[in-house]
């Protein structure tokens, strides 16, 4: 019996297993409880740490080297399971805040939870795929989980917008996915990305596997919204239940550009195919310069926080772009993107998390002048927005500013990413000005109503664990790091 | 013996196949012209039987006939229950999408015009010339090999439907 599926292969993909078979365990308790609302927060919660635990576990498992699974159609290597790390952290953040936000707002939480946990293992799913086979199913896992939990606002008109926009637009993005899977497969006949390497290499002359490597990055680019595929991001971002808004922000965005980083690395990385060589650089200069300009200058001009947050999502993708560009011509430089992921992750979710605390039932509060003289009452979430804030901005000592110094600095180290790379610190100047408005209208100006947040256990344990992780990630790099720098994709 | 029927078989068939292939376009021209929903999702069931022929044309009878199970069958019933469960069944295109529609022709047209002389330009090389397409064989693959793919197929099965219901419910939050 070739083929079949080994002990050892399951526990290397353990930490997915878990996640998923989590998001069952939460669907059956939710069925048996017959109605009875149910607080699944905890439950989840515990299998997101359990998940955790297997990663640690699997870590020195697959060693440096990694291990490829099921005769190819997965890899379980330290580059996923760092962004695995990433997602799950991503994901206890936002089901510590989500109970709270449900009960507040009026959920039932019956399926929330598991739609959440499955999402979360379709973006797993997504950095171990080394299948265009696998690949799909990740992004429709992932995607068809966040459709859903968008809508989840159920009888409010601007989550059913967001969604349906959302939906619409992923879903010809996922058409683009398989056409162009489609097309590759057709030119070269290899899904896997391994057996593509060779065989891209042998046709990398021919237009069509060229048109399927752009469907295909392009349905990629349209989930991490790289410019000119961003348009449903303010939309989406701004309808969805907050706590789902940083999801999308901080795990989507890390998975995207997981599976984007895999796929440029493993497979598109043939002699005739990278970068430099046919004109790739270029396209990715433009996208990457044009991503970080147009959503730095369109989050200036948001009247609300929540909007502002989503372009300023927009012009991080660029950053992670040039990262990525920079990976692609010093093929194993893959740190700085992944620390610059999860240093943009904690912050994101911590800033979404104060929009989360401060908005009640009917009254959302995401307009500058609702946050006014917000210091003078919470002082303490305050210095925790200011903190976040600094930290997407890039200033010292927050993690931003250190994933900011380091990406720019390992792309520094090609000429040809110079004019970029002053670009994307003009953008960063320029993001000063938009992330300082929230801090300037806590700090010095008069609020006309005392503020009623959502003082609850579960958010300020959510907001003291991001802000633990920024200060962390800009005061002591050093171990961070370090993980970021054995993440290595397998050979 | 049997092999030589069948090639055959898609001999005599492969001669049809433009028919099949207009069977297939007329039915989605159909689709998505007529007004009315229900008439659509015919039209749209007569296009997958179109290219179900064309499967049967190319030698997998296989792969033909679940298309006719699965896409004909049973995902176009499903839409019909979809329909006369939920909506009004004749809604004509807003004023904005009847002005796009010119719009949205001439950019398929274009991306056809664009991608066709390419597809057929491109070398194909036959990556699977194997005869054996039995079930037995497909069902090795996907048992097997695919197993992973088969078992994560039916995670998005479930989610697809868990989704389904959570939007569609209609209750108001309590």
């Amino acid at each position: 019996m070739t083929g079949g599926v080994g002990m050892g292969e399951l526990q290397a993909l353990a930490p997915l297993l878990v996640v998923t078979g989590w998001a069952a365990l939460l669907l059956l308790v939710s069925a048996l409880a017959g109605g009875r609302s149910l607080r699944l927060g905890p439950l989840a919660l515990c299998g997101l740490l359990l998940a955790l635990a297997a990663v640690v576990w699997d870590w020195r498992l697959v060693g440096a080297g990694g291990q490829v699974l099921f005769g190819g159609l997965a890899v379980s290597d330290r580059f996923a399971l760092f962004l695995d790390a990433l997602l799950l952290l991503a994901g206890s953040l936002t089901v510590l805040i989500s109970g709270a936000y449900l009960d507040e707002h009026g959920f039932a939480d019956d399926a929330y939870f598991s739609l959440l946990l499955l999402a979360i293992s379709g973006m797993m799913l997504l950095v171990h795929a080394t299948s265009l086979v696998m690949l799909l199913i990740g992004l429709e896992t992932m995607s068809l989980a966040i459709y859903a939990l968008v809508a989840f606002w159920v009888g409010k008109a601007t989550s059913a917008e967001a969604a349906l926009k959302y939906f619409v637009m992923g879903a010809v993005a996922s058409a683009f996915l398989v056409f162009g899977v489609a097309l590759i497969y057709g030119v070269t006949g290899a899904t896997g990305y391994r057996a593509l390497a060779e065989a891209a290499a042998q046709a990398a002359g021919q237009p069509l596997l060229l048109l399927g490597m752009v469907f295909v990055l392009g349905a990629l680019a349209f989930k991490v919204a790289i410019v000119p595929l961003h348009m449903w991001v303010p939309d989406a971002y701004e309808g969805a239940p907050t706590p789902v808004t940083g999801l999308m922000a901080s795990a989507v965005k890390a998975a995207g550009f997981g599976a984007l980083l895999r796929l440029l690395a493993t497979s598109f990385a043939a002699d005739g195919l990278v970068y430099g060589s046919t004109g790739w650089l270029n396209p990715c200069w433009t996208l990457a310069a044009l991503t970080m300009s147009l959503g730095n200058l369109a989050a200036l001009r948001q009247p609300s926080i929540k909007r502002m947050l989503a372009y300023s999502s927009v012009a991080h993708a660029g950053y992670v772009l040039l990262g990525v560009i920079a990976a692609g011509l010093h093929p194993g430089q893959l740190a700085p993107v992944l620390f610059y992921l999860l240093s943009y992750a904690a912050a994101t979710l911590g800033a979404l998390g104060v929009v989360a605390w401060i908005g009640r039932r009917e009254a959302e509060r995401l307009t500058f002048e609702d946050w006014a003289g917000l210091a003078r009452h919470h002082p303490v979430v305050a210095l925790a927005m200011t903190v976040f804030m600094l930290s997407l901005a890039g200033v010292p000592p927050t993690g931003g500013f250190f994933a900011k110094f380091y990406l720019f600095r390992a792309a520094l180290r090609d000429p040809q990413l110079v004019t970029l790379v002053v670009i994307a610190v003009l953008n960063s100047v320029v993001s000063v000005y938009y992330y300082l408005r929230p801090v300037v209208a806590m700090y010095f100006q008069d609020g006309v109503a005392q503020p009623q947040p959502l003082a609850r256990p579960g958010v300020y344990a959510m907001l003291g664990l991001a802000l633990a992780l920024v200060l962390l990630l800009g005061l002591l790099p050093g171990v961070p790091l370090d993980w970021a720098l054995h993440a290595q994709l397998a050979r | 013996m049997l092999e030589n029927a069948m090639l055959e078989n898609v001999r005599v068939l492969g001669s049809a196949a433009w028919v099949f292939v207009a069977l297939a376009l007329i039915g989605g021209a159909l689709a998505v012209t007529l007004p009315n929903i229900l008439h659509a999702i015919f039209s749209l069931a007569l296009s997958l039987v179109g290219v179900a022929l064309l499967f049967l044309a190319l030698g997998s009878p296989f792969v033909a006939a679940m298309q006719v199970l699965i896409y004909v069958g049973g995902i176009s019933v499903a839409m019909v229950f979809a329909v006369m469960f939920a909506f009004a069944l004749r809604e004509g295109p807003a004023g904005a999408a009847r002005r796009r529609r010119g719009l949205a022709g001439a950019a398929a047209l274009g991306v056809f015009a664009a991608l066709g002389p390419l597809i057929a330009r491109a070398s194909w090389s036959p990556h699977f010339a194997r005869n054996d397409w039995t079930v037995a064989a497909l069902g090795r693959a996907l048992l097997q090999h695919y197993n992973v793919v088969f078992e994560a197929l039916s995670v998005v099965l479930l989610l697809a439907i868990v989704g389904a219901i959570i939007v569609a419910r209609r209750e108001p939050p309590q």
